[in-house]
Order: structure tokens, then C-alpha cells, then sequence
């Protein structure tokens, strides 16, 4: 219950910053606008016009579900790439304003444990993403759901795969944060991440241009313990727009990336329990 | 204790670490099964080998003016010709489809269909063509066109059994390279004993070109047309849609015939709206189909698009529904486009994979029990008619 509080304080916290009420008005105004401009005509189930702001896109008429998952890919990688990219840049000062001189002390004082403190932590970032990215993705799919009568939740199985990544992500933020208290470096690591994770999606193709010996060997020892968010971001897309994922190591992936975050907490856990303030 | 909990997190982290490791690293040499759904190629227009295809195909050259007429000016100077295409009716609204036999049966696709045909008749069927026709269809056959009232096949035809069908057929010589080949009428007896049993006329024109028609006039409207003496417009098929390796056009009131009863909303917009089908198969690697409909423009061309595409998505679901995923996965690759000259094109892909699941299943045909001759074991050229 302690964790849920933590998560709860830092809910209201994030509710009184500036980055996370344009985030959301953001959204608000990106489907309302879609929902006031998209028009399209359904016949049979098919999709044979769509006007946005008045203007035709395409000219193909095709089954409503089929023409509408390229959309749902979009989202899927905005949801994906563009959610983390803000999340590293919205949510590094959370962890560092918590250690400020004075709050911790005072944080430390309340019966509450420190490891139940930085869960708390994570979970309340976790739940304030996956809000985000739920009400992005699945807004969306309400709205084409009305306007097609195609019903699909799938871009909100995407959405929360989404926030896997980002678990991994902003576990390395956070435990970063409680070795140096600072949200520049603390974004600097999860963007390193971030980068690294992408490319190791990409390992054997990379591994293959490089020279056969220790060169290679070193990249592959290093890239095998990266979380791989590319994959992650693909099977993602995949999963919104037609559901059928290819990448056939999906359920490893990414239940390897959720314990990498595990992993990353635990450091951070580690860190913060024989920390002196 | 205290030494234990200082230790239970590094620990817990390394063991984290090392099982997410292992986790990613499962299965990840097996290299992600991509599907090929949106990278079949549909032939939309002619590509470069087509081109290059098309001029090689130009092999007929028109005869030279009578003496005393003046010279043709340099805009008005006669063009070589593709003959197939200048063989076939002419005429917008005629039907005509030309099979490029030996593109196809070299291809992917059509070496699967060569291969089923082949299993349906036991590994005997190229073979028996070959020992009654004298020809291999997979080498000497180039083109096969099909239309309203005749057929026609381009290739090299030296092999071709012409004495044994002269010895059934009345053999004239008519123009510049041509020779008909009417049926005598006691060679082919009716099915009550009497003579005219066939009234099927085989034309060959060069040794490179031979077709079958219904009668001698249309035998000889083939060879005027052919040889540059009956011009009266454009050909069904022009050299601007010879491309890919199926193409043609079709008359909409004979495709609207297709259409089944189940939805007579959608025939009748369709013989309302359509006028002819333009129609081109890729078959280079995966199987792109697309089908021009054209019409005299307005809304009932646009109807038609919107009700054929609803159909479309109507039949996936259906599909789908019961249980048929390869039929569903197929029509999940049907579009309706339509172009910005109130054309549209139903397009169709097939990727080659579903083609080898398909044609995997090829049974061999169940064998006769009659001995063999020529009517049961295959085509009898002399007996064509």
C-alpha cells in the first residue's frame, strides 16, 4: 500500500507540472481534431473515401481493419519512440527532486522503507506513461472504431508493450539518479540506453559488419546484455496493425526486457539502501 | 544478516541481468519470418523490360509502297510491328487476351504450375506433347493469345506435324507468308456418320505464327490483318498494354456475366458503369494481378469501385468467418484504386508462398482404364479441328 502512496504523491506531482498537462492536452487536441476533421465513407466494411480537413488521402478502398493498420503502425512507433523519448526528457527530474537536500531527509523520516520509496518511484512513472500511452492509443482506436465501425483494442496491447521499454529505460534513469543526483545526467544515461537498445534489436546485422575476432566478439558480449527496444518497438507495430507478430523470440524478448528493468531497479535498490543523507 | 542484505541486491540485479540475457538471446538466431504481403510486385505500368521486350517483338515490317507511289514522308515513314498484336481483332470493345507462355513457364510461378501439371499426369503430359506435336511448349511456345472467336500461338513451329494435318485438311496459300488449312469435310465425320464433323480452320503464318478459327473468312481477316491489308483503327490490344506476363482486355458484358447471382445490385452497377477490363499479371517472381476497369467516366464508374471494394472486404470477412485463412489472407491483399481520371484498378497479389501451398497439393489424375491412343493420351494435332 506504501508503494501505491509513493506512486500516488507522485502522481499529483506530475499533475501540477506544465510537461505533463501539454502532454495531455496534446492528445486531447489531436483527437478531437481528428475526430471533428477525419471524415470517411465506409461501404460494406470497406473504406472508399477519407477527407481530413476536407483535403482526399488516397484513392485505394479497401477492407476498414486492413487500410486502417498502417495508421495503427504509426502510433505504434510514435507511442513507442516518441513516448520514450519524452518520458526520458519529462520524467528525469523526478528521482533527482526526491533526493534534494531536505526532501529525502523528510521522506526518510515518514514509516515508509526506502526500497517501498523507490518503487513507489518507478511504479508511479510507469502508471503515469502507460496513462498517457493508453489514452493516445486507445482514444484513437476508439474514435476510428465510431468512424469505420473496424473495432480493434489491438493498438493498446501495443501501447502497453510500449511501456516495457520503457520500464527498462527509466529503471537505468533511476538508478543512475541515485548515483549522481541530477536529471541532465540521469536523461543523458537513459538516452544512452535508449540508443543502445535500439541498436542491439540490431545486433546480428551489425555484428555481421564488423571484422571477424575480439572486436566482434566484444560487441556481441556487450550488445546480449542490452534490452532490445527495437525489437520491442517492431513487434509493437506489428501487434497494432495486423496482430500477427513475426518476430518469432516475442514472449522472450519481452519478458528479457521487463527483468532487465527488474535488474536495473535492483541496482538501484542496492544503491539506495546503503546510501547515507 | 546484515552482510546477507547488502549482498541481496547485487545478486538479485546479476541474476536479473543474466536471465534477461538469456531470455533476448532465445531464439534469436532464428531470423524473423517476414512476410511478403506488400512486396509483391503489381504491374501498374510497363517497366523497362517490358520495353525492351516490346521492341524485340517488332519483327514485322510493312511492304514496301508500289512502284511510282512517292516516297512517305519522314513523320509518315512505316513502323515494324508486333504481328501478334496486329493479328488480333480490331476494335475497342473486342476481347482479347495474350499469355506470355514462355515468360511464365520460366518464372517461379509457372514452373510450379509446370510441375503441377506434370505430377496430374504422372510425368508423362510434356512428353506427350512433344512426341504428337513435334514442338516442346516450354521452349517452342512464346505467346499464347485467346479471343472472342479464335486463338493464336507465336513460337517456332518447324517441329510441328504439317504433313500429317495436310493429309486431313485442304492446304491454299494466301498472301505473303500465309497458308490456311480447312478441314475436308471427310475427314472429320459428324457424330451421325456424315462429313463436316469440323469447321475449325488452322492458319501458319511464317512458321512463327499459327491460329485457329471458325471459319476460312475468319482466317483470311486474320492474315489481312496481319500482313497490313485490312487496317481499320486500333487493334483490341496495342503495344502500350502488352506488358507483364498476362495481359488483355475484356468486354464488361462478358465479365459482368461472372459475377454471381448473390449480388445483383453489384452486377447490375457494374454492366451500368463498366465498359471494358484492362487486364495485367505479373508472374516475374509473386503473382500481381490488376484489373482496369474502364468506363464513360461519372459517378457510375465510382459506384461500381465503391461496391466492388465493399464485396471485396464482404467475402474477407466471410472467408474468414469460415475458417478459410489462405482465402482471407488473400483478400486482405485486394485493393480497389481508383485513379485520378475516374478509372479504377481491382488489384490482387498472391505471393509466392501461398502459391507453393496451393499448388503443393497437385494430385495426379486418376488413370483411365481404356488403353492408350491419341483421342485419350493428349492433343492429336491432325485431328485439332
Amino acid at each position: 500500500m506504501t508503494v501505491l502512496h509513493v506512486a500516488l504523491d507522485l502522481l499529483r506531482e506530475a499533475a501540477s507540472r506544465k510537461w505533463f498537462l501539454l502532454l495531455g492536452a496534446g492528445i486531447t487536441l489531436v483527437l478531437v481534431s481528428l475526430g471533428l476533421s477525419l471524415r470517411m465513407e465506409v461501404v460494406d466494411g470497406a473504406i472508399s473515401a477519407t477527407r481530413l480537413f476536407g483535403k482526399s488521402l488516397g484513392n485505394d478502398i479497401r477492407s476498414a481493419d486492413v487500410a486502417l493498420r498502417p495508421v495503427y503502425v504509426a502510433v505504434a512507433y510514435l507511442t513507442f519512440y516518441g513516448g520514450m523519448v519524452f518520458g526520458i526528457l519529462s520524467c528525469s527530474d523526478f528521482a533527482p527532486a526526491m533526493l534534494t537536500p531536505g526532501r529525502i531527509e523528510q521522506l526518510l523520516s515518514l514509516p515508509v522503507r526506502r526500497w517501498e520509496l523507490l518503487v513507489g518511484t518507478f511504479v508511479g512513472v510507469m502508471a503515469l506513461a502507460l496513462g498517457a500511452a493508453l489514452y493516445g492509443a486507445g482514444g484513437l482506436a476508439l474514435l476510428l472504431g465510431f468512424k469505420t465501425g473496424a473495432w480493434t483494442f489491438k493498438p493498446v496491447l501495443a501501447a502497453l508493450l510500449s511501456m516495457t521499454g520503457f520500464a527498462a529505460v527509466y529503471a537505468c534513469m533511476l538508478a543512475v539518479a541515485l548515483f549522481l543526483r541530477s536529471a541532465s545526467v540521469s536523461a543523458l544515461f537513459g538516452g544512452m540506453v535508449f540508443v543502445a537498445g535500439i541498436a542491439a534489436g540490431f545486433r546480428q546485422e551489425m555484428a555481421a559488419a564488423l571484422d571477424e575476432g575480439a572486436t566482434r566478439t566484444l560487441f556481441n558480449a556487450v550488445t546480449a546484455l542490452l534490452p532490445r527496444l527495437s525489437t520491442l518497438a517492431s513487434a509493437s507495430a506489428e501487434l497494432a496493425g495486423s496482430g500477427v507478430v513475426t518476430v518469432r523470440s516475442f514472449p522472450s524478448v519481452v519478458a528479457g526486457v521487463a527483468v532487465w528493468a527488474l535488474g536495473a531497479l535492483c541496482v538501484g535498490l542496492w544503491r539506495f539502501e546503503h546510501k547515507d543523507f | 544478516m546484515d552482510t546477507r542484505r547488502r549482498w541481496l541486491w547485487p545478486v538479485l540485479a546479476g541474476a536479473c541481468f543474466a536471465l534477461a540475457a538469456w531470455l533476448m538471446l532465445r531464439g534469436e538466431a532464428e531470423q524473423p519470418s517476414e512476410r511478403r504481403v506488400d512486396q509483391v510486385k503489381l504491374p501498374r505500368h510497363a517497366t523497362r523490360d517490358d520495353f525492351e521486350r516490346q521492341e524485340q517483338r517488332r519483327t514485322w515490317s510493312p511492304p514496301p509502297p508500289p512502284a511510282g507511289t512517292p516516297p512517305p514522308r519522314p513523320d509518315e515513314q512505316p513502323v515494324a510491328r508486333d504481328p501478334l498484336l496486329l493479328a488480333l481483332p480490331i476494335g475497342r470493345n473486342s476481347s482479347a487476351l495474350v499469355v506470355e507462355a514462355n515468360a511464365l513457364a520460366n518464372s517461379p510461378a509457372g514452373e510450379l504450375l509446370v510441375q503441377c501439371f506434370q505430377q496430374r499426369t504422372r510425368g508423362r503430359g510434356l512428353e506427350r506433347v512433344k512426341e504428337q506435336m513435334g514442338i516442346d511448349p516450354l521452349k517452342d511456345v512464346d505467346r499464347v493469345a485467346l479471343w472472342d472467336d479464335g486463338a493464336m500461338v507465336t513460337g517456332s513451329f518447324q517441329g510441328f506435324p504439317w504433313d500429317m494435318i495436310a493429309e486431313r485438311h485442304e492446304v491454299t496459300r494466301y498472301g505473303e507468308g500465309g497458308t490456311l488449312y480447312r478441314p475436308k469435310p471427310e475427314a472429320f465425320p459428324r457424330a451421325d456418320g456424315g462429313p463436316g464433323g469440323a469447321d475449325l480452320v488452322v492458319g501458319r503464318w511464317r512458321d512463327q505464327l499459327l491460329f485457329f478459327v471458325d471459319s476460312e473468312e475468319a482466317a483470311k481477316e486474320v492474315m489481312d490483318r496481319l500482313e497490313g491489308r485490312l487496317q481499320g483503327g486500333p487493334g483490341s490490344l496495342t503495344e502500350d498494354m502488352a506488358y507483364g506476363e498476362f495481359y488483355g482486355t475484356l468486354d464488361a458484358k462478358d465479365l459482368g456475366e461472372l459475377f454471381p447471382d448473390d449480388d445483383p445490385g453489384l452486377k447490375e452497377a457494374f454492366l451500368k458503369g463498366a465498359e471494358r477490363v484492362v487486364l495485367h499479371v505479373d508472374a516475374a517472381r509473386d503473382v500481381g494481378l490488376v484489373a482496369e476497369v474502364q468506363g464513360p467516366g461519372g459517378e457510375g464508374l465510382g459506384d461500381v469501385a465503391k461496391s466492388l471494394g465493399g464485396a471485396l472486404a464482404l467475402a474477407r470477412v466471410k472467408a474468414a468467418a469460415d475458417g478459410d485463412a489462405d482465402l482471407a489472407e488473400l483478400l486482405e491483399l485486394a485493393r480497389v484504386n481508383r485513379r485520378p481520371d475516374g478509372r479504377f484498378g481491382v488489384e490482387l497479389a498472391l505471393p509466392l508462398e501461398f502459391l507453393q501451398k496451393r499448388l503443393s497439393q497437385c494430385e495426379p489424375a486418376p488413370e483411365r482404364p481404356t488403353a492408350v491412343g491419341p483421342e485419350e493420351d493428349g492433343p492429336d494435332p491432325a485431328a485439332a479441328p
